[in-house]
């Protein structure tokens, strides 16, 4: 909540430090670690996603362990919500691992913004 | 004089020769046996609902009208209320309310047990200043600076 409004905020008042969060990252992604960094895969095919018509804000990396979950719910109901706890948890994780990982990439743009602005500043 | 079994199949008769009624064996909207004599006699005794006329004390009767369970401590409730408010709740209301309460708070108490992530979060939600800048990649101000691809100082609509 209060992440979200900062966000606003900070893109309202300083723009010019502002991560823009429609557009990737405007930074050399590689930069600054010493291992090159994972490409992310995708695990779930576009012929699952259409089978399941999974919507369009379900299609991200953790579309295979919704699969699984929506898959196990089909078989189980209507006791799914006892039975798929542990695909419903392994989602959640997923989505929790992704979040955290996307808010690291927008902090880490936001620090370089700022970076880049402190030393415009002093030089 | 005509007896009635004889109207009876008389009738049964046109209705077959007009095709109302196909076969006497086959089922059908028409009843192919006309009632009469003691197969029209009903049960005379209460059995559910009502029977007879409304002023038949003895067959015009409801059949296990329920007011209240004396045998668990409910008051009977009486045919009328006049100018009072109703005399409680009765033994099965009370039962029903317990089981609807029981139902209720066991999936209360089994979600709240095995979901609460669902209402209270699964797992920490950091702050963005927890994160270090080791682990973000941010290099010193000393350092080189990174490749920037961005167009922030640009104005709005001059770049794709």
């Amino acid at each position: 909540m209060g992440t979200k409004l900062s966000v606003s905020l900070e893109g309202a008042s300083t723009p010019e430090t502002a991560p823009r969060v429609d557009r990737p990252p405007t930074f050399d992604p590689q930069y600054g670690f010493e291992r090159p960094r994972k490409v992310r895969e995708m695990k779930a095919t576009w012929e699952e996603m259409e089978q399941w018509k999974l919507k369009p804000a379900q299609r991200d990396y953790c579309a295979h362990h919704l699969i699984s979950l929506m898959k196990c719910q089909t078989q189980n109901a209507p006791f799914a919500g006892h039975a798929c706890d542990g695909e419903r948890g392994a989602w959640d994780k997923c989505e929790y691992d992704d979040h955290i990982m996307r808010i690291k990439e927008f902090e880490r743009e936001r620090r370089l913004l700022q970076r880049q602005a402190r030393k415009e500043a002093t030089a | 004089m005509l007896g009635n079994k004889f109207v009876a199949q008389l009738a049964l008769q046109h209705l077959r020769n007009r095709g109302l009624v196909n076969s006497p064996s086959r089922l059908t909207f028409v009843r192919n046996r006309f009632a009469w004599g003691s197969d029209a006699v009903g049960p005379n005794v209460p059995v559910g609902g009502k029977m007879g006329a409304s002023e038949n004390p003895e067959l015009h009767t409801y059949d296990g009208d329920y007011r209240g369970t004396i045998s668990k401590g409910d008051k009977p409730i009486p045919d009328y209320f006049y100018r009072t408010p109703t005399t409680g709740r009765t033994y099965i209301d009370r039962c029903v309310t317990y089981f609807i309460s029981a139902v209720i708070w066991a999936w209360f108490s089994y979600h709240m047990y095995y979901h609460s992530g669902h209402l209270l979060g699964h797992w920490y939600m950091p702050y963005l200043s927890e994160f270090t800048d080791e682990e973000l990649g941010i290099p010193k101000d000393s350092a080189e600076d990174p490749e920037y691809w961005g167009n922030h100082k640009k104005e709005y609509g001059t770049y794709r």
